[in-house]
């Protein structure tokens, strides 16, 4: 057995007694930045899944509301009807306190995941030398500095004269 | 045969002619291809980074009105003013001998991601109108906001009145709380900056919250629907520009997303009197220009509700409002509302002129 699969083993054992402990392991060592990003990014898919069931559930009685309202004998008035019933047994839902906080609760996971996944994918690329997203943030932050200064000196030269357009039409000019 | 067996046979006929319809429908419609939208002529007179301002080519006569700009909304695309030949409100207002400008604000990318709300309006809406201003000698223009646009439209009004001679809106939100207003409800408890920390917010998220407000119409209805319009081209191809339109929306840049969100529909900043854009105060009450405000009376996006509060928040004296038996989207492209809605928006404009023409000469 090799120290690296011997220390594998070690760390296998080690997370197969905390979880039968119900005690959550943190992430440890060398390549704990980016393990921890990994956990956090799986806790997240939970919190979602669990969002989603708890939202899916909330919404599972309206086709049936729907369907005890639906009365009439010819199949697509009856299907405009159960159209009709559905919307309005959804919307008092949809209007409802409940609603609107599964909502946000989901909303709010799925924008964490995805903040998540970003901080990952930046941590990837970085050991890849690929462009990350905070560096083309950081250059288009720079661009819009320069432009804004660029504005502001143009406007003291009297370049926002009335009068004198700041662009002639691209079209036009053939641009 | 017996009664039950003879409905049983009547059913089942029923559904194949039903499924039968469908598929002659979607075989069509899949024929068509891409249809062109935005057909009216027109010349681009400005562009800056996604932005361009467009100048209709004029159809009629000139009813001798200042030149009328239309800020449209940011969250989908312009052109369904101008959807086809005989739905178009801008032809409508072109052949009425109006001078129609459109704002575009494009298709916003990560470039985009920190541009704020002040920019759209301060900097790129305010460079607009200056560009129009400029190419006509004039002091003033008048100014028609849609929707989220229409929002927009009341910011730059509010902080240069005077560069604004008429102020029309159409299906515009003033008061984002609105006890009808299920957008604003769902929104409430949203982290929008966790939202928008993962980049810019995309079309798709919001056109689920779109369906979202009336799911089993807009996702089953619309589309069983097609049955009946199986052999008619025409309605089909109606039905495809109207299908591109839905689905064809920009994704929105982060900063100015959150702002809007943050701002209006969870601190309604515009009806309490609380919203800066550039350090500058956003005040209703500085709006003193005429203003003609048009609502759907069916609207399920912006409700009657939140239109119809401006009117007591604005300084404005001569304030007429115009509500149209439609829902949001027939606002644009119904044949009612769009004769109705370009016939209202030329006659108030001329009986502006004419009102501010006598006065002058006073």
């Amino acid at each position: 057995m090799t120290n690296e699969s011997g220390s594998a083993a070690f760390v296998e054992a080690w997370q197969t007694l905390a979880q039968s402990m119900g005690v959550r392991l943190p992430a440890l060592g060398p390549a704990r930045e980016h393990l921890e990003m990994a956990q956090k990014m799986s806790d997240l898919g939970l919190e979602f899944q669990r969002s989603y069931a708890e939202f899916s559930a909330h919404l599972s009685g309206i086709q049936e509301q729907a369907m005890r309202t639906a009365q009439k004998p010819d199949i697509g008035a009856a299907y405009d009807e159960w159209i009709e019933s559905a919307e309005a047994a959804y919307a008092t839902l949809a209007h409802g306190a409940t609603f609107s906080r599964l909502l946000a609760e989901m909303i709010n996971t799925l924008s964490a995941m995805k903040v998540q996944r970003g901080k990952l994918l930046e941590y990837f690329s970085r050991q890849l030398d690929l462009p990350t997203r905070s560096e083309v943030d950081s250059l288009h932050q720079q661009v819009r500095l320069l432009r804004e200064q660029l504005r502001e000196r143009g406007a003291t030269q009297g370049g926002a004269k009335r009068g004198a357009p700041r662009r002639s039409d691209p079209r036009r000019s053939g641009k | 045969m017996t009664v039950a067996d003879e409905s049983v046979a009547a059913m089942f006929r029923l559904g194949e002619q039903f499924q039968r319809n469908s598929l002659q429908a979607l075989q069509t419609l899949g024929e068509l291809g891409d249809l062109p939208v935005g057909l009216s002529e027109k010349l681009c007179v400005h562009r800056e980074d996604k932005i361009n301002l467009y100048r209709y080519v004029p159809i009629a006569r000139s009813a001798g009105l200042p030149p009328l700009l239309i800020c449209y909304a940011m969250v989908n695309r312009p052109y369904v003013l101008d959807l086809q030949p005989d739905r178009s409100l801008i032809r409508e207002l072109l052949s009425l001998g109006i001078d129609v400008y459109l704002l575009d604000w494009g298709y916003p990318d990560g470039a985009d991601r920190f541009t704020g709300l002040h920019e759209y309006v301060l900097g790129y809406l305010h460079r607009c109108v200056e560009q129009i201003l400029n190419a006509h000698a004039a002091e003033s223009l008048n100014l028609l906001g849609v929707c989220q646009g229409g929002t927009l439209g009341l910011c730059y009004a509010a902080l240069e009145p005077r560069r604004i001679a008429n102020l029309v809106t159409m299906v515009t939100p003033v008061d984002f709380k609105t006890p009808e207003n299920l957008l604003s409800k769902w929104v409430q408890q949203i982290d929008i900056d966790l939202m928008t920390q993962a980049g810019n917010v995309s079309g798709e998220l919001l056109n689920v919250a779109y369906l979202g407000l009336m799911p089993f119409r807009l996702t089953q209805q619309k589309y069983a629907e097609l049955a009946g319009m199986a052999g008619d081209r025409a309605r089909l191809e109606n039905f495809a520009r109207m299908e591109k339109w839905i689905f064809d929306s920009p994704d929105q840049p982060a900063r100015a997303f959150a702002e809007f969100v943050k701002w209006l529909f969870q601190e309604n900043r515009l009806i309490n009197g609380s919203f800066e854009l550039g350090g500058r105060p956003v005040s209703l009450k500085r709006i003193l220009q005429p203003v003609l405000n048009i609502y759907a009376a069916r609207d399920h996006l912006v409700p009657p509700s939140a239109s119809v509060a401006l009117g007591a928040h604005i300084g404005s004296t001569e304030y007429s409002e115009l509500a149209v038996d439609v829902g949001h989207i027939g606002m644009y492209v119904s044949a009612r509302a769009r004769t109705t809605v370009s016939g209202a928006i030329a006659h108030w404009l001329g009986e502006r002129a004419e009102a501010r023409g006598k006065a002058r000469e006073r």
